[in-house]
């Protein structure tokens, strides 16, 4: 080829990929909406704390506008400008106001409320915007728990602190009652000021000691039964309970034993069947050389030789 | 070299192709197993002699030839007679009714030493003049015939029909006959009766090693 026509096929496939490059990102651009016309409406607020240019504006969880501009005000105030496209200005209509989410895991937005059916508002018009604020939101409610909280605990802080005191109502009981129990244990008159006559105290008295007689003599029985009940252990449980568990030992044993026997048993199951299955195979393969065999004999077998010869 | 090779292809071709099993196959195949049988059972091959005996009484079986089954019947018995084994021939019996045959029935009573003058000539040829001469109790010559049988199973057979009146001399010779052969089986039920017959010690002896070199293989 000669340098002239190669030189112009290079620059013909050059300018040939930019406007190829030209048109793919003229699609792309205008898929995006990059060219679409785009309607302003404003909203003020008095911080521009949690906006952000390019801070999307969502209807019903969708983004249909963006912050184009944000602008303080001579009076103080912070002016936002939001644009949206042709297809999404029928979100921005008459009663139609803002709310800005502020949610406690995640980034904030601008929520579009709107009411279906009703008027588009023309471009320029200026809307409501309200503030949601979820951490503010939940402090503020947690509020009044906290202060009962801390109701309760003064109140268990007074009470224990009335308690504690060596005049309170509550000490003097237990005094009282630790004087009643004193004289109950030390002076037997007290039982019979209970009981209203005093040999039936004497009887009560005699009983009691009678039961401590009674309850010494169970004493030394069981101390005797437990001497016994040792002696037991240790001249026959200990043994038995030895024998038990080397008896134990042993069924383990065989019962490891008959499971590795079960086991062979089934592995031998299944050699039998293979054997059958060999058995089979080398009876047929003697068959057929014996076929073979009875062929080359027949080759040198005459009729002559078809009589068995008697010896 | 070229032509050598075509020709041996071109024969094994024809070979081949010439070839046809007999349409008799199973008289073949049970005469085969019989001589089959003759020669192991002789040698000591317990084995592989019940298994041709097994196969020549099938194949004799599959053609319903009851002649031919009878034979191999009466053949068995007269090899078991021929190495001293008792043997009444009942399977061979059973048959016999049914065969009919009066060379088979000569036979029979050659073996079982039962034989009448009549049925001699009834009897295979080489054994014709040696029934004879049993049956005119001439020792001396049944002694000659027995020696002049060329065939070993016949000699083996006869001698041991008259094995009371053998010389010592047949006797040896039928040993080495058999030695020749290498029927151990038969060597070792010859040398028995020759120890029996031995009056020598050290012949005795020399028999009894022999016998115990044998049976201990």
């Amino acid at each position: 080829m000669p340098y002239s026509k190669m030189k112009f096929a290079v620059g013909l496939f050059v300018i040939t990929l930019f406007l190829a490059i030209a048109s793919f990102l003229y699609l792309v651009l205008q898929e995006k909406g990059t060219f679409d016309q785009r309607y302003d409406y404003h909203f003020s607020t008095s911080s521009a704390n949690s906006f952000s240019i390019g801070m999307p504006l969502k209807f019903s969880g969708f983004n249909v506008g963006v912050i184009d501009a944000i602008a303080l005000s001579d009076d103080g105030s912070v002016k936002m400008t939001f644009s949206v496209s042709e297809a999404n200005k029928k979100w921005i209509s008459e009663d139609c106001y803002l709310l800005l989410k502020k949610p406690l895991i995640g980034s904030p937005h601008i929520e579009i409320h709107a009411t279906i059916g009703k008027k588009p508002l023309p471009p320029s018009s200026t809307l409501d915007i309200k503030m949601s604020d979820d951490i503010n939101d939940m402090i503020s409610k947690l509020e009044p728990v906290v202060d009962n909280i801390i109701k309760i605990i003064s109140s268990v802080q007074k009470m224990t602190s009335a308690i504690s005191k060596e005049d309170s109502d509550l000490f003097s009981t237990l005094k009282n009652l630790n004087t009643f129990s004193a004289k109950l244990a030390n002076n037997d008159s007290l039982l019979t000021s209970i009981t209203g006559d005093e040999a039936s105290t004497k009887n009560i008295i005699n009983s009691l000691n009678t039961t401590t007689q009674i309850m010494q003599e169970v004493h030394q029985i069981t101390t005797q039964l437990n001497t016994i009940v040792a002696n037991i252990n240790e001249e026959m449980l200990k043994p038995s309970a030895t024998l038990i568990q080397k008896l134990n030992l042993i069924m383990e044993d065989v019962q490891l034993k008959l499971e590795t026997l079960d086991a062979t048993v089934k592995a031998v199951g299944s050699y039998d069947e293979d054997l059958l299955h060999l058995k089979e195979q080398i009876s047929v393969g003697l068959q057929k050389s014996n076929q073979i065999m009875d062929k080359v004999d027949s080759l040198m077998q005459t009729q002559e030789n078809s009589e068995v010869k008697l010896p | 070299m070229k032509n050598i090779i075509l020709l041996a292809i071109a024969i094994l071709l024809l070979s081949g192709c010439s070839f046809k099993t007999p349409d008799n196959s199973w008289q073949l195949k049970s005469s085969s197993a019989f001589e089959s049988y003759k020669k192991n059972f002789l040698y000591g091959y317990d084995r592989l002699a019940s298994n041709d005996l097994q196969s020549a009484v099938a194949h004799a079986k599959m053609g319903a030839d009851f002649t031919t089954l009878a034979r191999v019947y009466l053949g068995a018995c007269a090899l078991n007679i021929s190495v001293g084994i008792q043997d009444e021939c009942k399977n061979y019996k059973a048959l016999s009714n049914l065969v009919e045959d009066q060379k088979l029935n000569a036979y029979h009573a050659f073996i079982t030493s039962s034989l009448e003058t009549k049925q001699i000539q009834h009897l295979p040829a080489i054994y014709q003049k040696f029934a004879l001469s049993i049956l005119k109790s001439d020792q001396k010559s049944a002694n000659e015939e027995l020696i002049k049988m060329d065939t070993i199973t016949s000699q083996l057979l006869s001698a041991a029909i008259i094995k009371e009146k053998l010389s010592k001399t047949t006797i040896q010779s039928i040993i080495k006959s058999a030695s020749f052969y290498g029927y151990k089986r038969a060597v070792i039920y010859w040398l028995k009766i020759l120890k029996d017959r031995t009056t020598d010690t050290d012949e005795k002896k020399i028999i009894n090693k022999k016998l115990s070199v044998l049976e201990s293989v």
